[in-house]
């Protein structure tokens, strides 16, 4: 008896293990795709289906050889474009299998790129949900919007990166240093922001000669919908009002003569009086504090009323900043992503409740509430000199 | 109440204990013919009368009872026979002088008391015992009319010396090690502990080959029911000869279907007593340097002396590095193989793409790839052990950098490939046991089957195997994953880390020893 | 009496406590988040897990009474002495039928989200007869095995799922959690019945009184084990609504797993953590089946005295594999999960405490 169950399962365990295997894909025989552009199909292409799907492809051979070591010249590219059209993401990625040896393996998907015409037909939700359901996908893939073509833009040539994608996410990082990027977002947020019919903000990317340029901010509203472009200096407005803006220059006039200043700390604090839930009144509080980065005029900056006229130009600077933000995200396109909306159903869930539905949509409530900023700003560096001219 | 549920060793032969205390009688009578010279040609006669038998007859005159001995050459220090039994012998008969009749029972009360100037000696009657004494080298000492025949350590023969061994450097530590006498052994033993309750007991093994095999432990300390179960076991052998104590380690371990070492070898006498000292038991076999240590347990596969002998920070970093060694070199090749054909995604992107075209051009699976390169390791390494050391070591450089890099060069493997064999070698080596090194080697390979077959969730599955197989296993009813399952967190201290002295003043709990206090005992009496 | 003699062939209470809360935490904690905020709203389903969590500890005392009351006896044999022989029977043949489609389901979590995570093409069928092969070798020895397999994973499982916080504090933005109280107590007792669902499996104790050696700790022990997945499951349940919100954790499939999935590892040594995570969540699979299919034999043994053990375990997996792959579907997995949790109720709340109300009021106790 027990003989015979240990021979049954041994022919069962040979029997897995000889068929065994179905999942094994050497990794030089996949294709990997690292940036994925989305865009309405034209002409010829628009009557296989009316996306076309852009893949950048990774020619692993080509990115390991150094400079000048391909004996033929034309190898040694680093990716690959390819383009499918259909009418579902699926589909369009599977079409691409048929025009490559390497069947394109996602996992290493790093960045989705969303056309501004694509974006602006409301199609965003469709096209993302292969990114969500797929289980090859991570969250942490990024999302931009372009101007213009998004594969026109997978085609260019960085100059310091071997693959554009590797350039864009590098560059898309730098809100670190700069508050005009909008910070990236992933699709993981932006599944949350869908579900939530919320309106959010992409970071935008464009072509500027045969450089590209990350840098201003696509809104969006709650159906998904490109409501229009902010410029890099509404961006930066966008940021500081959110208190993400941790890093960032600001430019100021003093006396005739231009300073920098370098923010290096920003919070946020929000007060809401929502007596009259029909004009609610938001109080932002921006507590900023920086340092002088440079300054083309010799001041005494160890003089307390020199810091505080700085001080003072500053706030004010930033106040003319905010505002021009402020007036197009709340009057211009209506659409809350300052994050009010949440603050709202979370510090006073009851109003919220009942003016949910009347926010962004209905009633507007959002453009009628009364927005008004407050600015603190601290120099806590002055640098290492006083005067250099 | 204890409970044992041990393999059953009973459908061998019941016990063979040939052992005779030094200084006791044996029993047995009747063997001993009351004649010197008889009992002499007997012996020639049982012996085939070789040519390294010497017997010498020493007659003391009229009434004197004559006497006789008999050793053989090789074996025995003929000068301390001559200088010492056959001069005593000698000088009782001058002062006996000429008596009337004397018998062999007074002569040998005589000698006993007065004459005999030899260090150890004891007397029998069982015809076995001369025998087995005479051919380890003692000499017997035949008295006309006596029925016993006293048996006298004259052992002497060539052997080794004292040296470092060779399978356990340490870079700090006694550089002594045990050699193939077990005189020497016992006493490098003795010279470690000096105690008083140090027990060893002697047993023969083998029919034929007569072994001495010595149980060392110290008698207030070991659990009674493990030295009785260690004592059940030896008895239960019954082979014609123990040529080294690895087969007394494959008699009497637990399973022998493990590829885990279930019993410690260790030749370093620091190991040995401080084992002895946790209240195990060592078995010592005479022409082996490699003592046992039971019971033993998985974390001791992985700790090494020298953790005690440097500071406890260093000494558990070391060891942590060493539990890192062996889950590298139980999982490292499959890792790659499942990362590299089936989980790409895991690998961070850039890596993924440089070992994409590392393996581009490369015509085997990751698996084949993988295999190659194991094998073609364990055969150096092998080859390596064979051969005279200063060849085995051009081997290893000639095997491990030309064969890589010539491998690589020709294409048939990629060079993380030589990365990940090369790791793996290493540290596979650091493992301070040889044998789990082994068996870490073998399973190393059933997980690189499993993840050829099914990525990370084969090495997961085998991997729980692993831990199933080792939580059944016991050795000497000791549990193999203590202190870890079953837990006993006060020998937790001494586990992965190596807590400082103060803080290990308890011997190992899972132990039960007797007397379980290592340290704050000075006022205590013996 | 101490905890461990030499030789010894018994479980102490360290390795009870470890083996309840690993029996606990299965598959379960994967969906538990979105289970529980289908019914509730914001964050406040953790009520609901506080409040399944306790009501399963009281069900933990009155098992661990009721296995106290008599040392080292089976259900079996409890069960015969205070209902009488033929329903203990009944009861007894039920339990196992029930832990075996409890090891059916737990195979069958391991094969979806396998697939999920790491397959795409290897059929279901495969990866659970590889699963149920694994599980026979572990059953086909003694059942201390398991036990000590549980105090070696439990660590292991405790250290993962700290890794997994610590590494998503980053992305926990406290704000997701507000506001607080704003379900109404209906729907919180309503999804607390969701939350008991995943609070099932202490009753193993029912069958494991037999090899505990300190009858009186029972219920310490198997208590503090069940605090293990209460804190547990309410510390998952906070971070997959702090990381992702309400809405998102109602919203996808493995919620829990999702959390794996947005980590990305610093020094990029891994990336996709949800390997790592999956690979390392087989083991409390793995033992939350093995334990059940080692109950479901003891049980089977109680009944047939004679049969032996690895014969039962290798004519009970055929049956396993056939229930394993009845479900066609997720939903039908859900809902087949949904009615090993009411026969949980039954079997292992439900009956034990009518068992020990009975025995008290007819003062029926067992001797050790």
């Amino acid at each position: 008896m027990r003989r015979a169950c240990r021979g049954w399962l041994i022919v069962l365990s040979l029997a897995v293990f000889t068929t065994g295997c179905w999942d094994r894909v050497e990794i030089e025989e996949r294709g990997f795709v690292v940036g994925a552009g989305i865009d309405l199909s034209h002409e010829e292409e628009a009557e296989k289906g009316q996306f076309t799907l852009t893949f950048q492809f990774v020619i692993p051979a080509g990115l390991q050889s150094k400079d000048g070591g391909g004996k033929n010249g034309s190898t040694n590219a680093a990716f690959f474009n390819l383009s499918s059209s259909a009418s579902t993401m699926f589909a369009a990625a599977r079409n691409m299998s048929y025009m490559t040896s390497r069947s394109p393996y996602l996992q290493h998907l790093r960045i989705i790129l969303i056309s501004q015409d694509l974006a602006a037909s409301g199609e965003l939700a469709t096209t993302l949900d292969l990114f969500l359901r797929d289980h090859e996908m991570r969250r942490a893939t990024k999302i931009m919007v372009t101007e213009g073509e998004a594969r026109n833009l997978l085609d260019m040539h960085p100059k310091n990166e071997k693959l554009p994608v590797m350039y864009f996410e590098s560059a898309s990082l730098n809100p670190t240093k700069s508050s005009r990027i909008y910070p990236p977002t992933n699709i993981g947020d932006v599944q949350a922001y869908i579900l939530s019919k919320s309106s959010f903000v992409l970071p935008k990317m464009r072509k500027r000669n045969e450089e590209v340029v990350v840098s201003g901010a696509a809104l969006f509203d709650g159906s998904q919908k490109l409501k229009g472009f902010l410029n890099d200096d509404e961006t930066s407005g966008l940021n500081i009002l959110r208190g993400t803006a941790q890093d960032g220059v600001l430019e100021f006039r003093l006396n005739g003569h231009f300073m920098a200043y370098e923010i290096k700390g920003l919070r946020r604090t929000i007060q809401a009086d929502v007596s009259n839930p029909e004009r609610i009144r938001f109080n932002l509080q921006l507590d900023m504090e920086g340092n002088i980065g440079e300054t083309q005029e010799p001041i005494e900056l160890l003089d307390p009323g020199q810091l505080a006229e700085i001080e003072e130009r500053i706030a004010k600077q930033l106040i003319q900043l905010t505002s021009r933000t402020l007036q197009k995200v709340q009057q211009e396109y209506g659409v809350d992503v300052l994050g009010l909306k949440e603050f709202l159903a979370r510090n006073h869930h009851g109003v919220w409740e009942s003016i949910k539905d009347d926010w962004e949509q209905g009633d507007q409530l959002f453009t009628r509430s009364e927005i008004s900023v407050d600015v603190r700003t601290k120099v806590r560096i002055v640098g290492s000199t006083l005067e250099t001219n | 109440m204890p409970r044992f549920l041990f393999r059953n060793h009973n459908k061998r032969s019941p016990l063979r204990k040939d052992g005779v205390k030094q200084g006791e009688a044996s029993s047995s009578s009747g063997d001993i013919p009351g004649s010197v010279h008889e009992a002499v040609a007997n012996i020639v006669r049982i012996l085939d009368a070789p040519d390294d038998l010497v017997t010498r007859f020493v007659s003391g005159g009229d009434g004197i009872p004559s006497c006789a001995i008999v050793c053989i050459a090789g074996l025995s220090d003929l000068n301390m026979i001559n200088e010492q039994i056959v001069s005593s012998l000698q000088q009782a008969f001058s002062a006996i002088g000429h008596t009337e009749k004397m018998s062999g029972q007074e002569l040998y009360g005589l000698l006993n008391k007065q004459f005999l100037s030899v260090q150890k000696y004891k007397t029998t009657r069982s015809l076995d015992d001369i025998l087995v004494s005479v051919l380890s080298g003692d000499a017997a000492l035949f008295i006309d009319g006596l029925d016993q025949v006293l048996l006298i350590g004259s052992k002497k023969w060539t052997g080794r010396s004292v040296e470092e061994p060779q399978t356990e450097a340490l870079v700090r530590g006694p550089r002594e090690g045990f050699n193939e006498s077990i005189e020497t052994n016992l006493i490098l033993l003795r010279r470690a502990i000096r105690d008083p309750k140090l027990r060893f007991d002697t047993y023969r093994v083998g029919a034929r080959g007569k072994k001495e095999l010595v149980i060392a432990y110290i008698e207030n300390i070991v659990h009674p029911d493990l030295l009785q179960e260690v004592k059940r076991r030896v008895e239960t052998i019954d082979i014609d000869d123990a040529p080294e104590s690895g087969t007394i380690e494959q008699l009497i371990q637990d399973s022998f279907l493990s590829p885990f070492p279930l019993i410690l070898h260790t030749e370093r006498p620091d190991k040995v007593a401080s084992a002895i000292l946790q209240g195990k038991v060592v078995i010592l076999l005479d022409g082996t340097p490699f003592a046992l240590i039971m019971p033993t347990t998985f974390v001791s596969l992985v700790q090494s002396p020298e953790d005690y002998y440097e500071r406890w920070l260093i000494g558990s970093l070391i060891r942590i590095l060493r539990y890192i060694a062996v889950f590298i070199s139980l999982t490292f090749p499959s890792l790659y193989i499942a990362l590299v054909s089936f989980h790409q995604g895991m690998i961070p992107s850039k890596l993924a793409f440089s070992i994409a075209a590392a393996r581009e051009g490369v015509p085997f699976p990751a698996v084949v790839e993988a295999f190659l390169m194991e094998l073609t390791l364990e055969l150096l390494r092998e080859a390596g052990v064979r051969l005279p050391k200063p060849i085995g070591q051009t081997i290893g450089i000639v095997g491990g950098l030309v064969i890589g890099e010539a491998a690589v060069q020709a294409g048939i493997v990629s060079p993380i490939m030589v990365i990940v064999v090369a790791v793996t070698a290493v540290s596979s080596f650091a493992i301070p046991s040889y044998s789990a090194g082994i068996a870490f080697r073998i399973l190393r390979f059933i997980t690189m089957i499993t993840a050829s077959m099914f990525g990370l969730y084969g090495i997961i599955l085998t991997l729980i195997m692993i831990c199933i197989h080792l939580s059944r296993l016991q050795s000497f009813g000791v549990p193999y994953l203590t202190p870890l399952s079953p837990g006993f967190s006060r020998d937790w201290r001494d586990m992965v880390i190596r807590a400082p002295y103060t803080m290990l003043t308890k011997r190992p709990q899972f132990m039960q020893t007797k007397d379980d206090s290592r340290m704050g005992n000075r006022r205590r009496g013996p | 009496m101490k905890s461990f003699e030499y030789g010894d062939r018994e479980v102490g209470t360290y390795e009870v406590f470890a083996s309840v809360a690993n029996m606990v935490i299965g598959f379960g904690v994967l969906t538990l988040p979105r289970s529980i905020v289908e019914t509730t709203s914001s964050v406040d389903g953790w009520i609901s897990i506080f409040i399944g969590g306790l009501g399963a500890m009281l069900f933990t005392w009155i098992v661990a009474k009721l296995v106290a009351r008599f040392p080292k006896r089976n259900l079996h044999d409890i069960a015969g002495a205070v209902i009488g022989k033929p329903l203990a029977y009944l009861f007894t043949v039920l339990f196992a039928g029930y832990m075996m489609t409890f090891v059916a389901y737990e195979t069958r979590g391991v094969a979806s989200i396998s697939r999920l995570y790491l397959f795409d093409r290897t059929p279901v069928e495969v990866i659970c007869l590889v699963f149920l092969l694994v599980l026979i070798y572990a059953v086909a020895g003694p059942s201390v095995t398991l036990f000590r397999l549980n105090t070696l994973f439990l660590p292991i499982v405790i250290l993962l799922l700290f890794v997994l916080f610590l590494m998503n504090i980053s992305f926990f933005e406290f704000d997701q959690l507000m506001p607080f109280f704003v379900t109404d107590w209906q729907d919180l007792v309503l999804a607390s019945k969701e939350s008991v669902f995943s609070f099932i499996g202490f009753e193993i104790l029912l069958f494991y009184n037999t090899i505990i050696n300190q009858p009186k700790k029972i219920a310490k022990a198997s208590m503090l084990g069940m605090l293990i997945p209460l804190v547990v499951y309410l510390l998952v349940f906070f971070f997959t609504i702090g990381v992702f919100g309400p809405e998102v954790t109602g919203n996808v499939l493995y919620p829990t797993a999702e959390l794996a999935k947005q980590v990305e590892v610093p020094g990029g040594f891994f990336e996709r953590f949800e390997s790592i995570f999956f690979s390392v969540w087989v083991l409390t699979l793995f033992n939350t089946a093995a334990m059940a299919f080692d109950v479901s034999l003891l049980a089977l043994e109680s009944v047939f005295k004679k049969a032996k053990r690895t014969t039962l375990a290798f004519w009970l997996a055929p049956f396993v594999f056939l229930i394993v792959m009845q479900p066609q579907n997720l939903i039908e997995i859900e809902l087949f999960g949904e009615w090993i949790s009411y026969a949980g109720i039954g079997l292992g709340m439900v009956f034990p405490a009518i068992l020990l109300l009975l025995a008290i009021m007819r003062g029926v106790k067992g001797r050790a």
